[in-house]
C-alpha cells in the first residue's frame, strides 16, 4: 500500500467518521430549523456585475420619470376608454405576432415538440382567432407551451448574462439578452430592421399601442415593487435576474 | 377598466404570512391556508363594510395578536442582523411590516377577491416543506410557493416564491447593497421617510 492509498483510506475513513457523526447531530437537531442557518441561503443568491451602475441608475430613475410621469397618465385614460375585452384583444393580437421570437427561441433550445405547439397555437390564433385578436388555443390542450425567447436560446448555449444594463423606456436588461431582444426584433414582424410595416407612421403607432396596453399591468407591478422597496434599482436588477433565471431553468 | 391588481394579489399573499397561527398547529399547511383566508377575507372586505384605514387597522391588529415576519427580516436582512441590538431589531421589523402592510392597503379600493387554488404540499426535508398557490383574479394567474421552516417557536413561513423569485433573496440583495456602505441608523431614516410618503 503506498502512502498515497493509505493516506487517502485514513482521510476516507475519518471523512465517513465525520459525516456519521454529522448525521447523528444532523438527526438530533434537525427536528428544528435554526432561524440562523437561513444566512446560509445568502450563497444561492443571484448576482450580476454592473460595472455601469452609475449610468444605469440615471437611465433607471429617467425610467422612473417617464413611467410615472408621462406613461401613468396616458395608461389610466386609455383604461378609461377601453373595455377589458377589447384591452384583451390588443394584447392577445399583440403577443400573437411575436410567435416567430418565440418559434426561434425553441428551435435555438432544440425544443421541436414546443416549436411544434407554438406553430398550432399561431395557425388556431390567425384563423380562428380573426388574425390574433382572440385566443382559441387557450383551451386547447398541448398549444400553451411555455414562453421562449431568443435570450433563453443564448442561454442554453452557455452564454452568461455578461454585465446588467438598463435601456431608456426599456428598462432592466443584461448584455446577454439584450443581444436577444435585438434579434428578437430582426423576426418579429412589426419593429425594425425588418418591419413588414412600410409606414413608420403606423409602425410606431402600433408600437405605442402595445406598450400602453400593456402598460396597466406593467406600471402596477413596477409601482409595487418600487413602493415597498428599500433599494428600488436593486429590487429591479434581482427581479429581473430571479425571473430570467426561473424562465431559463424551465 | 383594470384588467388585473397584480400589486394586491401578490402582497396580500406576502401579508398574510404574518399572521402566525402556524404556530403549534399539527397541521401547518392547513394552518397557513386559514391564516391567508383570514387576511384575505379582511382585504376584500367590500367598501361599504370597510374603508381602507380600518382594513389597514383589522389588519394591523390581527397581525398585533401573533406576529410572525421575524424570521423572513431576519433572513432578508441576512448577516448584518447578527449585529443589530435588540431594540434596533424590534424597531426595523415593526417598520418593516408597517411598509408592507401601508403599500398594499394603499390601492384596495375596488379590488375584486381572488381566488386562491393550493397544490399539494411538498416536504423537503423533516423541517421544510413548502405550499405552493395559484392566485386568480379573473385573467390573470399568479403562481406563489410558501417556504415554511419548524423552528423552535413552531411552524412559521421562511420566504415566499413569486413565480419562482424569491421575495426574501429580492429584500436581501437591497439590505445587502445597503450594508456595504451604510449602517443600521440610516436604514432607519430611510424606513421612517419611506413610511412618511406611503
Amino acid at each position: 500500500m503506498t502512502n498515497y492509498t493509505r493516506i487517502s483510506l485514513a482521510s476516507l475513513a475519518l471523512a465517513a467518521s465525520l459525516a456519521f457523526t454529522g448525521g447523528l447531530a444532523a438527526d438530533e437537531e434537525e427536528e428544528f430549523l435554526d432561524a440562523n442557518s437561513l444566512f446560509e441561503d445568502e450563497a444561492k443568491d443571484l448576482s450580476i456585475v454592473d460595472p455601469l451602475r452609475p449610468i444605469n441608475k440615471a437611465i433607471f430613475n429617467f425610467n422612473d420619470f417617464v413611467y410615472l410621469k408621462a406613461l401613468k397618465p396616458v395608461s389610466k385614460g386609455y383604461q378609461a376608454i377601453m373595455p377589458d375585452q377589447a384591452e384583451k384583444s390588443v394584447g392577445n393580437f399583440f403577443n400573437n405576432l411575436k410567435y416567430p421570437s418565440r418559434l426561434v427561441g425553441n428551435l435555438m433550445l432544440v425544443k421541436l415538440k414546443q416549436a411544434t405547439q407554438e406553430t398550432g397555437k399561431f395557425l388556431v390564433d390567425t384563423t380562428i382567432g380573426i388574425g390574433g385578436l382572440l385566443k382559441p388555443s387557450k383551451d386547447i390542450d398541448g398549444l400553451n407551451p411555455p414562453k421562449e425567447d431568443i435570450g433563453q436560446g443564448l442561454a442554453s448555449w452557455g452564454l452568461g448574462h455578461g454585465f446588467y444594463v438598463v435601456l431608456p423606456f426599456s428598462g432592466p436588461t443584461s448584455l446577454r439578452d439584450g443581444i436577444g431582444n435585438f434579434g428578437d426584433s430582426y423576426v418579429e414582424p412589426i419593429p425594425e430592421p425588418w418591419s413588414q410595416v412600410d409606414e413608420s407612421a403606423v409602425r410606431l403607432g402600433l408600437q405605442g399601442l402595445e406598450i400602453i396596453n400593456d402598460s396597466p399591468t406593467l406600471l402596477e407591478a413596477y409601482e409595487a415593487l418600487k413602493e415597498s422597496a428599500i433599494d428600488p434599482y436593486e429590487a429591479m436588477k434581482d427581479a429581473y435576474l430571479q425571473r430570467r433565471n426561473a424562465q431559463t431553468d424551465q | 377598466m383594470t384588467l388585473a391588481k397584480l400589486k394586491t394579489l401578490i402582497l396580500a399573499a406576502i401579508v398574510a404570512v404574518a399572521i402566525n397561527s402556524v404556530h403549534g398547529g399539527d397541521d401547518p399547511a392547513e394552518d397557513l391556508k386559514a391564516a391567508i383566508d383570514k387576511v384575505v377575507d379582511i382585504l376584500y372586505l367590500s367598501e361599504a363594510d370597510a374603508d381602507v384605514d380600518t382594513k389597514r387597522e383589522q389588519i394591523l391588529n390581527v397581525m398585533k395578536e401573533d406576529f410572525s415576519f421575524d424570521i423572513m427580516i431576519q433572513s432578508a436582512i441576512g448577516r448584518p442582523w447578527l449585529d443589530l441590538t435588540p431594540e434596533q431589531r424590534e424597531r426595523i421589523k415593526v417598520m418593516m411590516t408597517d411598509v408592507l402592510v401601508r403599500t398594499f392597503t394603499s390601492r384596495l379600493k375596488d379590488s375584486k377577491r381572488p381566488t386562491l387554488n393550493y397544490g399539494e404540499i411538498k416536504r423537503l426535508s423533516k423541517t421544510r416543506l413548502s405550499l405552493p398557490c395559484a392566485v386568480k383574479l379573473g385573467d390573470l394567474e399568479v403562481n406563489l410557493s410558501y417556504s415554511i421552516g419548524k423552528f423552535p417557536t413552531g411552524w412559521a413561513v421562511y420566504d415566499i416564491l413569486v413565480e419562482n423569485g424569491s421575495l426574501v433573496a429580492n429584500y436581501r440583495s437591497q439590505f445587502k447593497t445597503h450594508f456595504r456602505t451604510k449602517g443600521v441608523d440610516e436604514l432607519e431614516e430611510l424606513l421612517t421617510k419611506k413610511l412618511a410618503e406611503l
